[in-house]
C-alpha cells in the first residue's frame, strides 16, 4: 500500500478513536463518578451508611463488570439500536463502551474516595459540615490526585475496549488492525496500528501521572 | 455550659457488646478548662464524640447551652457543632488546601459570607497562632506543632464557645507540647472559650486544667479540682496516672517518703536545697518531674526523708511554711498499686 494512503487511513483511525474514547470516557464518568461516590458514602464506614442501597448498587456494578466486553457489546445491541438508531459504526460503539466502563470507573472512584483520611472527615463533620458539602468540598478535592490517576487508567482501558469494537465495524484504530491484519494478512498495517495504540496509551498514562504529581500537595 | 447526665454508650456488633461509657455525669462550667484523663481505651475519644453528637449516646443526656442535644433538628445539630470546635491528635488538616484555605474552610460552609471577609478573618486567626507567614504553605510542608496551630486557628474560625481537644498534644515533643498548651490557655483566657482537654498525660492536666475527671473503663473514677485530685487521689487509677508505675523503682520499705506537688503557686527557687540547709538534714530525691514555666514550678517530686523523726518534723513544717502541698506515700501503698496493675 502506498505510504500516503496508509497515512490517511491511520489519521482517520486516530481521529475516530479519539472521538470514541473521549466521548465515552466523559459520559462514563458522568455516570461512574456519582455512582462511585454513592458506593463509598453508603458503605458502613461511610458518612451515610445505607446497607440496602450499597448492596444493590454493588451487585449491579459487579454483574456488569464480570461480563466480558465482547459479549456485552453483542448482548446490548438491541439497547444500542434504541439509543443511537444503529449498531454499527463508531457512534454505536460508544454505547457499549459506556455501559462496559461506567461500573469499572465507579469502583475506581469508590476506592479513590475511600482513601481520604477518616480523621479529616471527622474533623469537617465536627465543624457541622452538611454531607453534600463534605462530598463537594472535601471528598472530591482531597481525592483529586488519585481520581486523576484513575482517569488515566480508565481512558487506557476504554482505548483497549474500543479496539474490540472493531469487530462491529467502527472505523477506529482497533478496527483497522483487525480488518487489515487479521482478515487481510497485511501485517505491516497491523504493526503500525498497534504501534500507534501503544504510543497513545503511553501518552495518556504519562500525562495522567504528570498531572497527578502536579496536583498532589502531599508530596514535596 | 455542658452537662452530661448519666451518659451511656454501648457499641453493639453481631457478636459482642462493648460498653464504652457508662453513667457519665459531669458539669463543665463556662470559661473553665476541664480535663478528662484516662488510659488508652478508657473511652475518652468516645466521650468527646458523644459530646458533639458525632456519636449518638445510647443513654443519658448531653445538655449544651441549656439545650438537649438529642432534641435538636439536623440543621440545629450542625449549628451546635459549630459552637464546639474540635482539635485532634492527628491534626486532620485538608491536605490539598493551603494553610490559609484550611482556616477558611469552616467559614466557607456558612451562607452569605464574602470571600474577602473570610480571608481577612482567616489571616487574623493565623496571626493569633503565629503562623501568618505560612499562609500559602501546604500542611505537608509544616511541622506537627505548626499543623496543630493551623488546626487551632481553623477551630476558632466559627467563633466557638467550646474547644474540644482530643489528645491534641500527644503526637508532639515536650517543647512543642508546652507551646500548644500555652496557646490553648491563652485562647481560654483572652477569648473566653471553654476548653475540654482529653489526655492520658497528667502533666497536661496539671499545667492547664482547672478541674479534672478521671475516666477508667468507661466510668468516672473521680472528679474534682486538679489540685485536690493531684494531692489526694482517692482511687488506684488516679494514683497510677499521677505517679506512673515503673518510674519509682527505689522505694525502700519502712522509709517515710513524701510526694511534693508544685502547682504553679511556688515561685522559682531552689526549694530542696533551701530545705536541706534550713532543716539541717539530707533528703534523697527518688523521683522528680518538675517544670518551670513563667518562673513558676509545676509538677511533682518524691523525696525520701531522713530517719531522724525530729528532722522529719522540721521538713514537714518547712513545707507547710512554704505552702508546698505534700502527701506521705508509703512503700506498701505503692507495692499494692503495682500488684493490682499486674
Ligand atoms: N466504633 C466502635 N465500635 C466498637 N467499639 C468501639 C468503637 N469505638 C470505640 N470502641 C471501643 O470503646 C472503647 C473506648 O474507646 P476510645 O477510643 O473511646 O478510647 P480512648 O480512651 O480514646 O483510647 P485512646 O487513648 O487509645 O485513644 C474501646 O474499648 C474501644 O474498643
Ligand atoms: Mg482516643
Amino acid at each position: 500500500m502506498e505510504i500516503l494512503k496508509l497515512a490517511q487511513l491511520m489519521l482517520d483511525g486516530l481521529g475516530e478513536t479519539m472521538y470514541m474514547v473521549l466521548v465515552s470516557t466523559s459520559i462514563a464518568y458522568v455516570i461512574g463518578l456519582p455512582l462511585g461516590i454513592v458506593l463509598c458514602i453508603t458503605d458502613k464506614e461511610g458518612i451515610r451508611p445505607n446497607r440496602v442501597l450499597n448492596a444493590v448498587l454493588g451487585f449491579i456494578v459487579n454483574m456488569l463488570r464480570s461480563v466480558p466486553f465482547l459479549i456485552l457489546l453483542v448482548a446490548i445491541m438491541p439497547f444500542t439500536r434504541k439509543v443511537v438508531g444503529t449498531t454499527i459504526g463508531s457512534t454505536a460503539t460508544i454505547v457499549p463502551l459506556i455501559v462496559g466502563s461506567a461500573p469499572f470507573i465507579a469502583r475506581m472512584v469508590e476506592s479513590s474516595v475511600k482513601e481520604v483520611d477518616s480523621g479529616v472527615i471527622e474533623a469537617v463533620q465536627s465543624m457541622g459540615t452538611p454531607d453534600f458539602k463534605i462530598i463537594t468540598k472535601v471528598l472530591i478535592p482531597e481525592a483529586k490526585p488519585s481520581l486523576i490517576m484513575g482517569a488515566a487508567i480508565a481512558i487506557t482501558t476504554i482505548l483497549g475496549y474500543s479496539a474490540l469494537a472493531g469487530f462491529t465495524g467502527g472505523g477506529c484504530l482497533g478496527a483497522i488492525a483487525v480488518n487489515y491484519g487479521y482478515y487481510r494478512y497485511k501485517t505491516d498495517v497491523m504493526l503500525v496500528t498497534v504501534l500507534l495504540l501503544v504510543i497513545i496509551v503511553q501518552i495518556f498514562q504519562e500525562v495522567g501521572m504528570y498531572i497527578t504529581r502536579k496536583t498532589d500537595k502531599r508530596i514535596k | 455550659m455542658i452537662q452530661l447526665e448519666h451518659l451511656n454508650k454501648t457499641y453493639t456488633s453481631e457478636r459482642s457488646e462493648v460498653e464504652a461509657l457508662s453513667d457519665i455525669s459531669l458539669t463543665i462550667n463556662d470559661g473553665e478548662i476541664f480535663g478528662i484523663i484516662g488510659l488508652s481505651g478508657a473511652g475518652k475519644s468516645t466521650l468527646v464524640r458523644c459530646i458533639n453528637f458525632l456519636e449518638r449516646p445510647t443513654g443519658g443526656k448531653v445538655i449544651f447551652d441549656g439545650r438537649d442535644m438529642a432534641s435538636l433538628s439536623h440543621k440545629e445539630l450542625l449549628a451546635a457543632r459549630r459552637q464546639m470546635s474540635m482539635i485532634f491528635q492527628g491534626f486532620n488538616l485538608l491536605s490539598q488546601r493551603t494553610v490559609l484555605r484550611n482556616v477558611c474552610f469552616p467559614m466557607e460552609i456558612e451562607k452569605g459570607r464574602s470571600r474577602s471577609e473570610i480571608t481577612a478573618k482567616a489571616m487574623d486567626l493565623l496571626r493569633t497562632v503565629g503562623l501568618e507567614d505560612k499562609a500559602d504553605s501546604y500542611p505537608s510542608q509544616l511541622s506537627g506543632g505548626q499543623q496543630q496551630r493551623v488546626a487551632i486557628a481553623r477551630a476558632l474560625a466559627t467563633d466557638p464557645k467550646v474547644l474540644l481537644c482530643d489528645e491534641a498534644t500527644s503526637a508532639l515533643d515536650p517543647t512543642t507540647t508546652q507551646s500548644i498548651l500555652s496557646l490553648i490557655k491563652r485562647i481560654n483566657r483572652e477569648m473566653g472559650v471553654t476548653v475540654i482537654v482529653i489526655t492520658h498525660e497528667m502533666k497536661v492536666i496539671e499545667q492547664i486544667c482547672d478541674r479534672v475527671a478521671v475516666l477508667d473503663h468507661g466510668l468516672i473514677a473521680e472528679q474534682g479540682n486538679v489540685r485536690d485530685v493531684f494531692i489526694h487521689p482517692k482511687t488506684e487509677i488516679s494514683r497510677n496516672l499521677i505517679l506512673p508505675q515503673g518510674e519509682v523503682t527505689e522505694f525502700i520499705p519502712g522509709e517515710r517518703c513524701l510526694r511534693l506537688v508544685f502547682d504553679g503557686e511556688t515561685l522559682l527557687e531552689p526549694v530542696i536545697s533551701t530545705m536541706t540547709m534550713e532543716c539541717k538534714c539530707k533528703v534523697n530525691i527518688l523521683f522528680a518531674n518538675t517544670k518551670i514555666i513563667d518562673s513558676r514550678t509545676y509538677g511533682q517530686m518524691l523525696i525520701q526523708m531522713p530517719e531522724d523523726e525530729l528532722a522529719q518534723e522540721r521538713i514537714m513544717a518547712f513545707l507547710e511554711d512554704k505552702n508546698i502541698d505534700f502527701r506521705e506515700e508509703t512503700a506498701d501503698g505503692n507495692t499494692e498499686t503495682g500488684s493490682a496493675d499486674a
